[in-house]
């Protein structure tokens, strides 16, 4: 199997992937707050539609999900999900470097509250009772 | 955060996962496969407007750990919907995860 297709980079990307795709919506969501919408849509960021940052996070998350659906083939689960949950991670501090974010400890201890908090939701078949 | 935002949160992590069990029903059963397909497509596409309008307001650090909630309300509807029983370490995931989103909120 060529290297393009090996599982560790695949799971790297995937968690890239993720982080990217909500760091250029944020992007876009950013360009295109005052946008015009329709009224009745006013409620939705539809306006953000409009954005090349917007456009470029979607095609970053069908790139994921695609990515995903490989993962899925190649990687247990209790694997490929607990290296996904790292975008809970990933994206604050992406947007702390590229976006210019600031926060304190309490919001970094609830990030890592969350993120143990998905290990315990998927773990090894081993250690698990009776399938449901 | 305003309530406006919390309920358009709540609003929009209910459709995803609605959007999503939509979505499986939809690709797993042959009667009314194409409703079940054509709402939870509807339903997946209102929860990315919601995400959205929701980015244009708050914090991308702020906003994505609520995306947590969406493990918490899928676990729930595997029980109402699924009939399926949970362990103790699940609730324990559940209730790490909800502390966690409590704290943020706080900030």
């Amino acid at each position: 199997m060529p290297w393009s297709l090996s599982a560790p980079l695949h799971l790297g990307l995937n968690a890239a992937l993720v982080t990217i795709s909500e760091l250029l919506l944020k992007k876009g969501a950013l360009a295109s707050a005052g946008a015009p919408a329709p009224r009745w849509l006013s409620r939705t960021g539809v306006a953000a539609l409009g954005s090349g940052w917007v456009l470029a996070g979607i095609l970053c998350y069908l790139l994921s999900f695609v990515n995903w659906l490989y993962l899925l083939r190649r990687v247990p689960l209790h694997i490929a999900y607990p290296v996904t949950n790292l975008s809970h991670a990933l994206i604050p501090l992406g947007a702390w470097v590229f976006l210019g974010e600031r926060f304190g400890p309490a919001r970094a201890a609830g990030i890592a509250l969350i993120i143990v908090g998905t290990w315990f939701l998927v773990r090894p078949p081993d250690r698990q009772g009776a399938a449901p | 955060m305003t309530l406006v935002q919390l309920g358009l949160i709540l609003l929009a992590q209910v459709s995803q996962v609605a959007g999503q069990v939509l979505l499986k029903q939809g690709m797993t059963r042959t009667a009314g496969r194409l409703s079940r397909v054509a709402a939870g497509t509807a339903m997946l596409a209102f929860w990315f407007l919601a995400w959205l309008k929701l980015l244009q307001g708050l914090d991308l650090s702020y906003l994505y750990p609520f995306e947590g909630l969406s493990l918490v309300l899928l676990v729930l509807a595997s029980i109402l919907f699924l009939g399926e029983r949970l362990q103790g370490s699940t609730w324990m995931g559940l209730a790490l995860i909800a502390a966690g989103m409590v704290l943020v909120g706080l900030t």
